[in-house]
């Protein structure tokens, strides 16, 4: 039995197509991350899967069960960690944890020790009895991570983990994360930060406008992308207008500044190199460096949904600015 | 079957203990639970020829149909801006049992707010009432049936003013034909028609015949059981718009 199982996946928002019939499964044990730029559907996804938000059509498994005929025998097996949920904060801590173990009808005693063990682990057992009121970003986000597995679920979701979180909070968390998939939860995770995607997942799906684009493990999405090659160029000093020009070269599908150096996308080296050369004759330029270079899974995904991280930080600081609700 | 009852009457529990410590027995809340009615009191006595008792229905009524239902009608708007209210999702418990939790914390809080100062106005002023018994059972069914209208109007609401709004728009005009301030049969046929759906004309029409005598038990009777109607209504009403909410994301 596969821990989540998905067929023709679909949510309209009005007219609006937010997710588009994706369809795909991930195994018991697995360290899923789901990838994509804002606006690209994960958080309506990781909703519909939770049982948070009805889809328009299609259907969901967890763990075997159908999540919108039986949301409630669902919620059982999973934790979740939305984006915007919150611990209750004019309670403390342990009564959060308390309630949440409570309805999820455990004895007390295992109540207890399972939020004793949690607490500890993340850090805050110390802390067990202040209001969540008093705590900052970081530690609320421990709260919630401790009430989402109050009662050991076999499955863990995460929409955004470390977004909005210091280096020092979102590192605590990853590590976390990786010795609960190592004990052998089931971890599905959203992020838009490709270097969590690559160090943390078994395996990663790209989405971008609703849409399934990709789906491998990071080294084989890494691959798969070497058909589409980079040459990185440098003639002494970065100019826009020679990055304009180098982009109407045939060989090149697309550049990109890095530093003094422009990095040249094509599925043919050799040829670019022999037009660089051309060019560089051509324009009275000197090569100061030339190289290959291996794609990263930032590359496979550039290639993929057309957006740089460097536009991912920028639409996440927008983002932040306009949120739609 | 019945396991599966017992276990939700059980997490209902959960959730009504959880906010009515989170939103209702606070201090303040209680504070100015107490003080709205004794105020909406004094401004209805004071002036008029009546007895403490005679206006006893009048101010039970209002504090059975507004306390709970003026708090309660914000509990699951305000946790949505909050996000607590996705907390609450993620646990195993179906959108109904969410409702009634919550309804039973709002209903507790309608009945004690209004309890206490009729029975210190009872005290104080050494009235003789009917029927004390009858009494608790009219603000309670009162205090029932406020608490599910508050719950309906609060399901797809994302913020308080959205539930606040078509609450007042209900309650206010409910005020005046309900037989509160000029009885029912004064009033022109088709507002009497009107005035006998209006959960709170039963509210009043009940504690007039536990406090004064007026009416008889059978139109009790029907009253209490309008009002227990009016409570199961709202609160499907409320499972079903909380269902729908869960279209819009
Ligand atoms: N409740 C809603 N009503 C209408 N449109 C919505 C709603 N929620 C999301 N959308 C739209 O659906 C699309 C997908 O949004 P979603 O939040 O799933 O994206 P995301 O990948 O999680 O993005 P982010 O990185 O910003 O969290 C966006 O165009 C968004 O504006
Ligand atoms: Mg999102």
């Amino acid at each position: 039995m596969d821990a989540i199982n998905i067929d023709k996946l679909t949510k309209y928002y009005g007219d609006l197509l937010a997710v588009d019939h994706i369809s795909f499964e991930v195994r018991q044990g697995e360290f899923f991350g789901l990838l994509g730029p804002n606006g690209a559907g994960k958080t309506t996804t990781i909703r519909m899967l939770t049982g948070l938000l009805k889809p328009t059509s299609g259907t969901a498994h967890i763990m075997g069960i159908d999540v919108v005929k039986n949301p409630v025998d669902v919620k059982r097996q999973i934790g979740v960690i939305s984006e915007t949920a919150n611990p209750y904060l004019e309670m403390s801590v342990w009564d959060n944890l308390m309630f949440a173990g409570s309805i999820h009808g455990m004895p007390k005693g295992r109540r207890e020790e399972q939020a004793e063990n949690l607490l500890k682990l993340l850090g805050i057992y110390e802390r067990r009895d202040e209001k969540v009121e008093n705590f900052s970003k970081g530690l609320r986000k421990r709260v919630t991570i401790a009430i989402a597995l109050v009662h050991d679920p076999p499955l863990l979701f995460l929409d955004e983990p470390s977004a909005g979180l210091d280096v020092q909070s979102a590192r605590m968390i990853r590590e976390f994360l990786r010795k609960l998939n190592e004990r052998g939860t089931t971890i599905f995770l959203t992020t838009h930060y490709i270097e969590e995607a690559d160090v943390l997942c078994d395996r990663v799906g790209i989405i971008e406008s609703g849409k399934l684009v990709a789906l491998d493990s990071p080294e084989n999405l890494k691959a798969a992308n070497k058909q589409a090659k980079i040459v990185e160029v440098s003639f002494g000093s970065y100019m826009r207008k020679i990055e304009d020009e180098l982009a109407q070269l045939p060989a090149v599908d697309m550049t990109k500044k890095r530093g003094d150096k422009i990095q040249l996308y094509t599925s043919d080296p050799s040829q670019i190199v022999q037009e660089l050369s051309k060019f560089a004759e051509e324009k009275n330029l000197k090569i100061v460096s030339i190289n290959t270079l291996t794609p990263t899974l930032e590359d496979a995904f550039v290639e993929l949904t057309g957006f740089s991280s460097l536009d991912m930080e920028r639409m996440e600081q927008i983002g932040r600015l306009k949120k739609w609700r | 079957m019945g396991r599966n009852i017992t276990d939700n009457l059980r997490k209902a529990a959960r959730i009504a203990w959880k906010d009515s410590k989170i939103y209702y027995f606070s201090a303040p809340t209680v504070m100015m639970g107490l003080f709205l009615p004794v105020l909406m009191f004094l401004t209805f006595w004071i002036g008029r020829e009546l007895s403490v008792c005679e206006a006893l229905p009048g101010l039970a009524a209002l504090t059975a149909f507004f306390s709970g239902s003026s708090i309660g009608v914000t509990a699951i708007a305000l946790e949505r801006t909050k996000g607590t209210f996705d907390t609450q999702l993620a646990m195993p418990v179906s959108l109904l049992t969410i409702a009634f939790g919550k309804a039973i914390a709002s209903f507790l809080y309608g009945f004690t707010i209004t309890t206490i100062p009729v029975v210190v106005l009872v005290f104080l002023s050494q009235s003789r009432i009917v029927s004390p018994v009858l009494l608790l059972i009219g603000i309670a069914f009162s205090a029932l049936a406020s608490a599910g209208l508050g719950m309906a109007l609060s399901a797809t609401a994302r913020h308080v003013h959205e539930a606040m709004t078509p609450l007042n728009v209900i309650r206010i005009p409910m005020m005046f034909i309900s037989g509160l301030f000029t009885p029912i049969t004064s009033l022109p046929s088709f507002l009497q028609g009107i005035a006998y759906l209006m959960p709170l004309t039963h509210t009043v029409s009940s504690l007039q015949y536990a406090i004064l005598g007026q009416w008889s038990m059978e139109t009790f009777l029907v009253n209490i059981g309008v009002l227990a109607l009016y409570a199961v209504l709202f609160l499907m009403i409320a499972a079903k718009r909380l269902e729908k909410s869960l279209e819009k994301g």
